[in-house]
């Protein structure tokens, strides 16, 4: 288990490089020199060498690359160009939000997905498998802040149990933090929920007839004996799997339903950020989100060691 | 079939947009705001008080585009190098691979953002970086597909009768991957519809006055107190588009006799 570990680590630290890599190469991507566009229109040919002078960039870019990356392993995440404040104090501000939404999203997506895949593939072809196979089209087809709009008119606006807009933070009331979270983190999750409840569909409704299923029976295990012991921890894997995917989804989602609810998250931040061209912030951003979903991928592999020794050892 | 009538009906729409609209797409009416639904208006006017059937059928265009755009430029680059590596494997391989793999940590609307925010905002910007951001899929799929082929008898054959292997990729290879190609196409002109729709949530998708199904459904948004239902047309509008890609994509699944994949939602 430890080697397999090791292995999987070993994979995921080069990714994580070429990730910082990518991050730090949109600089020069920006059309003609970069330090003209950050020093803005009208700026005087001192002011852009103090800038270039600023940002390193008359030195080798992988000398560059080292300055940057050796501020970013330390936690120094440079300055916005727009706000004028150091980013790591932007985005600390501001990530509650966006951790509770992609949280409760990501609970909501396994334990609903979950369920409804279960009893879906249990009976494939029974009516509550018609039913919900027509729904999670729907919501994979559906755009996600088009449900959310949806869900403030039927929830807000007509039946008024939520609040449109806003977030209370969950240090300053746990009951608040939920009502105002609930709305939002379950129009986050739909698309997921469709997504885990089609796959647990299709793999329980394949273990549920194999020998061992059929065995269990005829030993006259109980019902819901099986479903956890055998059937449950045959899916796991693939479960795991595609609930692990959900979180860039998720994070993805979160960024537009943050906007949409007004609620003050990393989405604000990152769409200032583009409309101002102000790098750091994009920069550290994307860099931050990728290693999230890199160390899940990580830990979900690790995780499929845990619940199955085969891959451990293969 | 259904969704492919749809497709048909809405390329249609947008070819003769010009003469089916009922008012001018950009026409205000300053006394007409969010007016319900009528017999002059179809669907109601929007906050400017413009005709959102109009406005509708102007963007089927955009909307319809807009993904083609962006599955192209996935296909121009993931295609090749997609082939290149599964053919020739070794150190390109692993380094397209893991090239791919990072782009994959990216959440798709994220990468698109910092292309616009470093291109400027454009349809067109916009659309190479979700391009840009589905070439790894097409890549991967490719690359597979690629590694199962290049066993086959006949790529031996071809081997043995000294073809170069820039032929074998071209006469023996691409023919059978377009199978596979077409279906993850449909599957990125589905996600394609919905990442313009988002982009143009915060207004840094396609630019106005221009209209797409996004740009409705963002205007739509500002008076959802005033009138909900304004909301709900472009949006069924965009869900039945995605259905319809969705739709199409499974027919072309069945009916070449590939077993059902992971679509890559």
């Amino acid at each position: 288990m430890l080697r397999y570990t090791i292995d999987k680590l070993l994979t995921a630290f080069p990714l994580l490089v070429l990730v910082a890599l990518g991050t730090f190469g949109l600089v020069f991507l920006m059309p003609g020199d970069a330090a003209v566009t950050i020093a803005g229109e009208g700026a005087s040919a001192a002011q852009i060498q103090t800038v270039r002078q600023d940002l390193g960039l008359d030195q080798p870019v992988l000398v560059q690359f080292w300055d940057w990356f050796q501020g970013v392993l330390v936690g120094d995440f440079g300055t916005s160009y727009s706000y004028n404040a150091s980013v790591s104090y932007l985005i600390t501000q501001r990530i509650e939000v966006t951790v509770s939404l992609v949280v409760v999203g990501l609970l909501f997506a396994s334990v609903a997905g979950t369920v409804i895949g279960l009893f879906a593939g249990l009976n494939p072809g029974g009516p509550f498998d018609r039913v919900t196979t027509l729904l999670v089209t729907l919501g994979l087809a559906a755009p996600t802040y088009w449900i959310a709009i949806v869900f403030i008119i039927v929830f807000s606006l007509q039946l008024g149990w939520f609040d449109a807009t806003g977030y209370v933070s969950i240090t300053e009331s746990p009951g608040g933090w939920l009502h105002s979270i609930l709305l939002p983190a379950a129009a986050v999750s739909v698309t997921s929920i469709a997504d885990v409840s089609r796959q647990v569909r299709a793999t329980a409704s394949g273990v549920k007839d194999l020998d061992f299923v059929r065995t269990g029976r005829a030993l006259g295990i109980p019902r819901s004996g099986i479903l956890v012991r055998h059937i449950g921890r045959n899916s796991g894997v693939a479960t795991i799997t595609i609930i692990g995917l959900q979180v860039e989804r998720l994070i993805g989602a979160a960024v537009v339903i943050e906007m949409l609810f007004a609620m003050p998250g990393f989405g604000t931040l990152l769409v200032n950020a583009v409309l101002n061209q102000d790098l750091p912030v994009i920069q550290i951003s994307v860099l931050l989100i990728a290693s999230v979903v890199i160390l899940t991928n990580l830990a979900v592999d690790i995780s499929y060691g845990l619940i199955n020794p085969k891959i451990r050892t293969g | 079939m259904v969704a492919l009538g749809l497709l048909a009906l809405l390329l249609l729409v947008a070819l003769v947009a010009d003469w089916i609209m009922p008012h001018d797409p950009n026409a205000q009416d300053l006394l007409g705001q969010n007016a319900p639904p009528s017999a002059t208006h179809p669907l109601g006017t929007d906050d400017l008080g413009r005709d959102i059937l109009s406005r509708l059928i102007d963007g089927t265009g955009v909307t319809l585009l807009a993904p083609f755009i962006a599955v192209g430029v996935g296909v121009l680059i993931g295609l090749p190098v997609g082939m290149l590596a599964g053919y020739f494997r070794g150190i390109f391989d692993w380094l397209s691979t893991r090239v791919a793999d990072a782009l994959f940590a990216v959440p798709g609307i994220l990468l698109a953002m910092a292309i616009v925010a470093i291109r400027g905002p454009s349809t067109v910007n916009v659309m190479i970086g979700v391009g840009v951001l589905f070439a790894p899929r097409v890549f991967r799929v490719i690359r597979a597909e690629v590694l199962a082929i290049r066993q086959a008898t006949f790529v031996d054959a071809a081997r043995t009768i000294g073809a170069s292997p820039m032929r074998i990729l071209r006469n023996n290879i691409l023919p059978n991957t377009a199978g596979t190609l077409i279906v993850q196409c449909t599957v990125l002109l589905g996600m394609g519809v919905l990442i313009e729709a988002a982009l143009s949530f915060f207004g840094i998708g396609v630019q106005p006055p221009q209209a797409s199904w996004g740009v409705v459904l963002r205007r739509s948004f500002d008076s959802l107190t005033e009138a909900p239902m304004q909301s709900i047309y472009p949006g069924i509008a965009i869900t039945l588009l995605v259905l319809a890609f969705m739709y199409v994509g499974d027919g072309i699944r069945e009916s070449i006799g590939k077993e059902h994949r992971e679509a890559g939602w």
